[in-house]
């Protein structure tokens, strides 16, 4: 694992901190966020055990002490962007993240301009 | 349109229906409505435990079945799965939200899958090696015992047959958790597998959430094989975690397909796949789909033209109505469509088609297609699953091979061209796991499936899903003592 810096912004929201908080608690261990793209599973950010981040991922930034990584080579493509990462309460989707069971799940919201910094 | 009430699901365990051990249930929905259409039982580890317990106590039985008569059991499973399919398929939709036809022929798959590998049961067998005289040398092909599947939600009832049936015929047993959007075809199966005479404990199927009962299969101890499809970052997950235990994966990771078109296709013939590739089936939600359109520089303009006024034509509506375009599964997937649009717009414009989430309940999103891509774009490179199209151009057959290799993934990739030379050309030098000429999803159950780089390792489908599902024993006598 490495950092680079090609992100403008990276805000972890302060309900979605407290999410993390708990997962944290719960588990007894670092989580961290990994921006995922594709396929059927892990369809926005997803939570995990920081153990478990892979080595060619890289952390873009972070948030109240929380990670927030991407693979290598979608990381470089985030260059400029400002990432929002919030919560929200789900049902009926689903992945591997962590956050799933307790009934929410975890957005990220990318853009390169003002829209939504207020959030 | 009524909605069919499905009340309550429970797990299958050891041939009976029970509820989690916890209690707890999930929530699976109609992505045309946003209604709710079943509570499922909601697995954790414990459950898991269970199952792999039950499995193994199935496998010595199953396992010294006689070939033959496995494969019998898995062509009743096949006819059973046939006789119900119009049930199957309406249940399917409702529960992922495909197309009602696209839902059947899914259905039809699955009875396809247990019935070409009924046929193959009997006939795994090992080589004999020829040595010096003195020597006998032979190999054995042997179940890998408790297998675990972890089933996605785009093609549910589709993969289990994919997944679950070439277990069986190899003589392995099978826990199966599907995906938690759409388990309710897999348990379908299930009982149909039990009616159909397959003994209590050789499928178990546990729904459940992918990091509660998903993580707790992967990392079982006792389970000796794992098949996983989803995204690069669980299927790393699920790698590190059998990996602990020494237990072999497959991973099926997804794609970002080149779909290459030039000038001396037959037009009609590139247009009508480049459709079907796209959005015409599971409104782009699937591994494979052409995703980018590599399209030369000659034919761009009247070919996006082209392309551009079938998309607009599309019908986009519930699948119980069977229109060309369903829903997207989930919440988190309309919204991870809709921020693509939105990254979209920032890197190549306005698309020239779609580009909207209608205005109604349930998670639509029109047929998209931007034109004027980089292929270094976000959406030239990351995997969108939707009903989204990047268009890029080419002027010639090398700098359309080094876009098409340009992506991390590596699962199809498609040509169309008369000239029989390049295609294979193509073929040769192209990084994936399948290659279509002049149709897109051209294959079967027949063909080998699964991915180059990033796309993941192991093949499913076709006899290379018997070797994943067996490990080879040596055997080398010394005749002459």
């Amino acid at each position: 694992m490495s950092e680079i810096d090609l992100t403008a912004s990276l805000t972890i929201t302060d309900r979605a901190q407290s999410v993390l908080r708990s997962l944290e608690d719960d588990r007894d261990e670092p989580v961290a966020i990994v921006l995922n793209d594709g396929c059927c599973d892990g369809m926005g950010p997803v939570a995990l055990d920081a153990s478990m981040v892979g080595a060619n991922d890289v952390r873009i930034g972070s948030d109240g002490g929380i990670g927030v990584y991407a693979p290598r080579t979608k990381a470089s493509l985030r260059e400029g962007y400002n990432v929002i990462i919030d919560v929200t309460e789900a049902t009926g989707v689903g992945s591997f993240s962590l956050e799933v069971p307790l009934g929410y799940r975890f957005t990220a919201d990318e853009f390169k301009d003002e829209r939504g910094k207020e959030a | 349109m009524a909605t069919e009430t499905i009340d309550q699901y429970e797990l299958l365990i050891d041939g009976e229906l029970v509820p989690a051990a916890s209690n707890d249930t999930l929530k699976t929905l109609n992505p045309a409505t946003e209604d709710p259409i079943g509570d499922v039982a909601a697995g954790d580890a414990e459950d898991i435990d269970r199952a792999v317990e039950s499995a193994s106590d199935a496998f010595p039985a199953w396992r010294d079945t006689p070939p033959q008569e496995r494969g019998r059991v898995l062509t009743a499973i096949a006819d059973a799965i046939r006789k119900n399919a119009d049930r199957l398929a309406r249940i399917e939709t409702q529960d992922n939200g495909k197309p009602l036809s696209q839902a059947t022929t899914d259905v039809e798959d699955c009875a396809r899958y247990f019935e070409y590998y009924a046929g193959i049961a009997d006939k795994i067998h090992g080589d004999s090696i020829p040595l010096t005289t003195e020597y006998v040398d032979y190999t054995l092909r042997e179940p890998l015992g408790v297998t675990g599947q972890i089933i996605p939600w785009n093609f549910p009832i589709s993969l289990v047959g994919r997944t679950i049936a070439p277990a069986l015929a190899a003589g392995n047993v099978a826990v199966a958790k599907p995906a938690e959007q759409t388990p309710l075809t897999a348990l379908e199966v299930g009982k149909l597998a039990l009616d159909a005479g397959l003994p209590p404990g050789v499928l178990n199927v546990v729904p459940g959430f992918g990091a509660e009962a998903g993580a707790a299969l992967a990392s079982h101890p006792a389970v000796n094989g794992v098949s996983f499809t989803g995204s690069v970052v669980t299927g790393q997950q699920v790698a590190k975690m059998a990996v602990d235990n020494v237990t072999p994966v497959h991973l099926e990771l997804g794609g970002k397909s080149p779909n290459v078109v030039f000038p001396d296709a037959d037009f009609e013939t590139a247009i009508d796949n480049t459709i079907t590739a796209i959005f015409g089936t599971a409104a782009g939600q699937v591994c494979s789909a052409g995703s980018r359109l590599l399209v030369h520089e000659e034919i761009h303009s009247e070919f996006v033209d082209a392309l551009t006024t079938r998309a607009t034509e599309l019908s986009v509506g519930p699948g119980m109505e069977d229109h060309d375009v369903g829903p997207l599964v989930s919440a988190d997937q309309y919204d991870k469509v809709r921020k693509y649009l939105d990254i979209g717009r920032d890197e190549a414009g306005e698309p020239v088609a779609g580009g909207e989430a209608p205005e109604r309940s349930g998670y639509f999103i029109e047929p998209t297609i931007f034109d004027h891509v980089d292929n270094d774009m976000r959406i030239a490179q990351e995997e969108i699953f939707g009903p989204v199209l990047s268009v890029i151009e080419f002027s010639d057959e090398q700098e359309a091979l080094e876009l098409a290799n340009d992506v991390d993934y590596g699962l199809v990739a498609g040509i169309f061209t008369s000239d029989v030379g390049r295609a294979h050309r193509f073929a040769r030098d192209v990084r994936a796991g399948q290659v279509y000429i002049n149709e897109w999803f051209a294959g079967g159950v027949e063909t080998p499936f699964g991915g180059y780089k990033q796309s993941g390792f192991g093949r499913e489908k076709g006899l290379e899903a018997i070797r994943s599902y067996t490990q080879l024993k040596n055997v080398c006598a010394n005749i002459d003592v």
